[in-house]
Formats: C-alpha cells, sequence, structure tokens
C-alpha cells in the first residue's frame, strides 16, 4: 500500500516540473532594487574606497548597458550609482565624465549637477566646464549660458584653443561681441602658436568691427 | 500516524530547545531590524528596504532551519544511539523519517509565522502589506519541506557535518540550475536535454521564489500556488521512502 502512493508521487513531479516549464515569469523593471549612499559608504570601506568606487562605476555602466536597447527607459538609479562611486572616490575625473556623458539620456540638469560636484575637486580641470557649455549649448540650446561655461574653460590649463573659440562664437551668437573678444583675446595673447594667433587675430578684428556696426 | 505525529511533537520539542535555532532566529530578528539602519544608508524607494528584508527573512528560514536543523535529526539520533529508543517501539522506519520531517515542518511553521508578523508590523507604518507576507510564507513553507526532505535523506546516509554542507549545496544547485537550463536552451546546446532530465531530479528551488513579483507587484502565474505544493510534497513522499530504504538497510 505505502510503496503505492510512490507512483502518484513520482508523476507528481514529472507533472509540476513539466509545468514550471511551460510558466514563462515577467522580468522586474528594475534590476537594482537599491543604491547605498557615497558618504555611508566612503566610511565603511576604511582603505579599499578606489576599489568600491571601481565596483560602484562598473555597476552603474552594466545598468546603463543592460538596457540600452529598451525604449525610454527611465533610468532611475544611474544618477545614485554615478553619485555613490564619485562620492566614495571623487579622484577618479573619467567617472564624472562617464556619468555625465551617460546621464544625458536621463536629464541633462543630472549631468550638469555632476559635473559641478566634479567642479568642487578638480577645479582646474578644464573638461568639466567644457562639457556643461557642450550641454547647454547641444542639450538646452542656450548660447548665452554655454559661453559663458566655455569661458570659465578657457581660463583653465590645458584646453585646447577650440575652447575660447566656441565661447567666442556662442558669446557672439548671443549678442555680447564684448566678451567674446575678450575671450579671444585672451587666448592670443597666452599662446605661443604663431599660426594660432594669426586665425585669433583676424577673429578679433573681425568681433571688433561687428562691435562698431553694432554700436552706431 | 497518530503515533507519527506524537513521536513528530517529541522530536519538535527537543529541537525547539536547540541554540542554533535561536541563533537563526536572532539572526533573522538583527536582519530586520539592520532595515532601519540600511534604509537610512541607501537611495530607494521608502519601505522598500523593509519588504526585501521581510521576504528574505523568511526565506532564511526555510532555508537555515533545512540546512542547520533538520541535517543533524537522524545523524545525531544514530551518534547519539538514541534511535535505539524509537526503534524499541513499533515504528516503521518511514514513520520515524516522517516524524523527523513533520518535525522540521513544525520548526519552519512557527519560525515563519512569527517573522512573518514581526515583519508585516514593521512594515506597517509605510503600508498594509499582508498578502505577499502570506504568499511568500506559504511558498517558504513547502521550500522548506523541500529541502529538510533532502536533509533527512543526507542525515540518513552521513554525518552531521557533511549532511548540512550537502543540504547547502543542493539548495545552490537548485538556485541555479533554471538559469543553466535557461542558458542551455537559449544557446542551443545539445546539453539541453540531458539537463532537462536532470532537472526531474534536482530540486526546483527557483518557484518557491515569487520575491521580484511580490515586491514589484507584477502578474505572476497563480497555478504556482498549487503547482509548488505538489511538487513539494510529490518530492518529500519520495525522499521519505528513498530515506527509510536507506535506514532499513544501515546496519545500526
Amino acid at each position: 500500500m505505502k510503496k503505492l502512493i510512490l507512483i502518484p508521487a513520482i508523476l507528481g513531479i514529472f507533472f509540476s516540473v513539466d509545468e514550471f516549464y511551460r510558466i514563462r515569469r515577467e522580468k522586474p523593471p528594475e534590476s537594482i532594487l537599491y543604491v547605498p549612499k557615497g558618504k555611508y559608504v566612503k566610511v565603511m570601506v576604511m582603505n579599499f574606497r578606489e576599489i568600491v568606487a571601481d565596483y560602484l562605476l562598473a555597476r552603474a555602466l552594466v545598468y546603463f548597458g543592460a538596457h540600452f536597447y529598451e525604449k525610454a527607459f527611465p533610468y532611475k538609479w544611474l544618477y545614485n550609482l554615478f553619485d555613490a562611486a564619485t562620492t566614495v572616490d571623487p579622484f577618479n575625473r573619467e567617472a564624472f565624465m562617464m556619468g555625465a556623458r551617460l546621464l544625458t539620456v536621463r536629464d541633462v540638469h543630472l549631468s550638469i549637477k555632476l559635473l559641478k560636484k566634479g567642479m568642487k575637486y578638480h577645479s582646474n580641470y578644464w573638461k568639466f566646464p567644457e562639457m556643461v557649455g557642450f550641454i547647454y549649448f547641444f542639450y538646452l540650446k542656450d548660447p548665452a549660458k554655454a559661453a559663458i561655461w566655455y569661458d570659465k574653460a578657457s581660463r583653465l590649463p590645458g584646453h585646447p584653443p577650440y575652447v575660447p573659440s566656441l565661447a567666442s562664437k556662442f558669446y557672439t551668437e548671443a549678442g555680447k561681441y564684448r566678451a567674446a573678444i575678450r575671450v579671444l583675446y585672451n587666448f592670443y595673447i597666452t599662446t605661443k602658436d604663431k599660426r594660432l594667433k594669426a586665425i585669433f587675430k583676424k577673429d578679433i578684428e573681425r568681433l571688433q568691427k561687428r562691435l562698431m556696426e553694432v554700436e552706431r | 500516524m497518530k503515533e507519527t505525529i506524537n513521536l513528530s511533537i517529541g522530536i519538535f520539542n527537543e529541537y525547539f530547545r536547540d541554540k542554533i535555532f535561536y541563533f537563526i532566529f536572532s539572526l533573522s530578528l538583527l536582519l530586520l531590524l539592520s532595515s532601519f539602519i540600511l534604509q537610512e544608508m541607501v537611495v530607494g524607494e521608502p519601505g522598500k528596504v523593509f519588504k526585501d528584508m521581510a521576504l528574505n527573512g523568511i526565506t532564511l528560514f526555510a532555508v537555515a532551519v533545512p540546512v542547520f536543523i533538520t541535517s543533524q535529526m537522524i545523524s545525531n539520533q544514530i551518534q547519539r544511539k538514541s534511535i535505539y529508543l524509537i526503534l524499541s517501539f513499533p515504528f516503521s522506519y518511514s514513520s520515524i523519517i516522517t516524524a523527523h520531517l513533520l518535525a522540521a515542518l513544525y520548526i519552519i511553521f512557527i519560525s515563519i509565522v512569527s517573522y512573518g508578523l514581526l515583519a508585516f508590523a514593521l512594515i506597517l507604518p509605510f503600508e498594509v502589506w499582508v498578502l505577499p507576507i502570506i504568499i511568500h510564507a506559504f511558498l517558504s513553507l513547502f521550500l522548506g519541506l523541500l529541502l529538510s526532505s533532502w536533509a533527512i535523506l543526507f542525515s540518513s546516509v552521513t554525518t552531521t557535518t557533511l549532511s548540512a554542507l550537502s543540504t547547502f549545496i543542493i539548495y545552490m544547485v537548485g538556485s541555479t540550475f533554471q538559469t543553466a537550463l535557461e542558458y542551455s536552451q537559449q544557446s542551443g546546446n545539445p546539453m539541453y536535454f540531458v539537463l532537462k532530465i536532470i532537472g526531474y531530479i534536482v530540486p526546483n528551488t527557483t518557484v518557491f521564489d515569487l520575491k521580484p513579483e511580490l515586491i514589484y507587484r507584477l502578474n505572476f502565474s497563480k497555478s504556482i500556488l498549487w503547482l509548488a505544493p505538489i511538487y513539494s510534497i510529490s518530492a518529500a513522499i519520495v525522499l521519505i521512502a528513498i530515506s527509510s530504504f536507506i535506514l532499513s538497510r544501515r546496519e545500526l
């Protein structure tokens, strides 16, 4: 009698396992449940800040990549992940840049927020204000604000010649000719490249003529 | 049957006083209380940490009781020679195994219910979250039954430590096996059919885990709620039969 119970039991296993194979389960909308706050992680990880920050950065990149082909994915946790990674290790400049670039998919204001945070730690790094300027020009269609940020970037060491050139261009678009000339002039007097000096001199003269025309 | 239940109550009383049970209970409480600190330390939806901790704590009982308590039951009886006392009464081997399994199930049930009530009280300030806790507790009870059956089987063939380790390994295999099966199916691997056959033997623990569906309020097939108990009970019957057969053949 007892042995007979085994037959329905074995059939029960086969039946239920087969049914489990048929059941298709919905995937959760987010693979991330929560993101640790950087200020707490920073304290807890002691001397392993860099490696933990790298892990958080990798997590952020995987999170971005995993949903890249999903239409209008909200990327709810993307800023928090980059914020945590850059709080734990604020000296990794590329983390700010990567975050700012990827966050443009979600909200450009969050990109700007992350870059401004980066500027607190790297006040002499020209790429952060340059990137903010680019966001204002390209995404927010605001050349006046873009010019201010390109202007800031042009005052920092190591910037390429296109930075003051773009600052001047955006100031001109915004009708601020004096500011446009000042940016070009600042670069003109500091650069030692004769070819660039000649190009910038021409631009300054062209803008001065235009300014005179406008002021008449 | 009545004798088996009486025996199971006796075994339950013996193990309910076990230190390890209180250790698991304290650990789960700590897990639940740590959600207060964790809630402050992470960015997420309010109450989400509590929900996760509540459901994970329930799963912890369903896994830890078989691994640490059930896996000791038979092997301890053999080592302490107390099994002779039980064998002196007119109990069949299958009754002894069933009584041990029932005792394990009582422990799991009491732990899950008490923890579930605590978790419910902690989540209450955020929302009334009763049904998901009940569904998860119900499925976890059957997960506990399935794992306990495996633990009893290991316990009747090997030592305490080895059976605890084997139970944990079988849980790990059961948790990852479905993913391996899915990958082999997607990649068109010829091993898929072999794996599918192994899938009837390896415990499928993933079906007892509806945590993402319950937390995110996703749709899930309601058939899991009756299929999982059928699966768990069927597997338990087969494992009881194997364990009793092994125990009867052992030279005690």
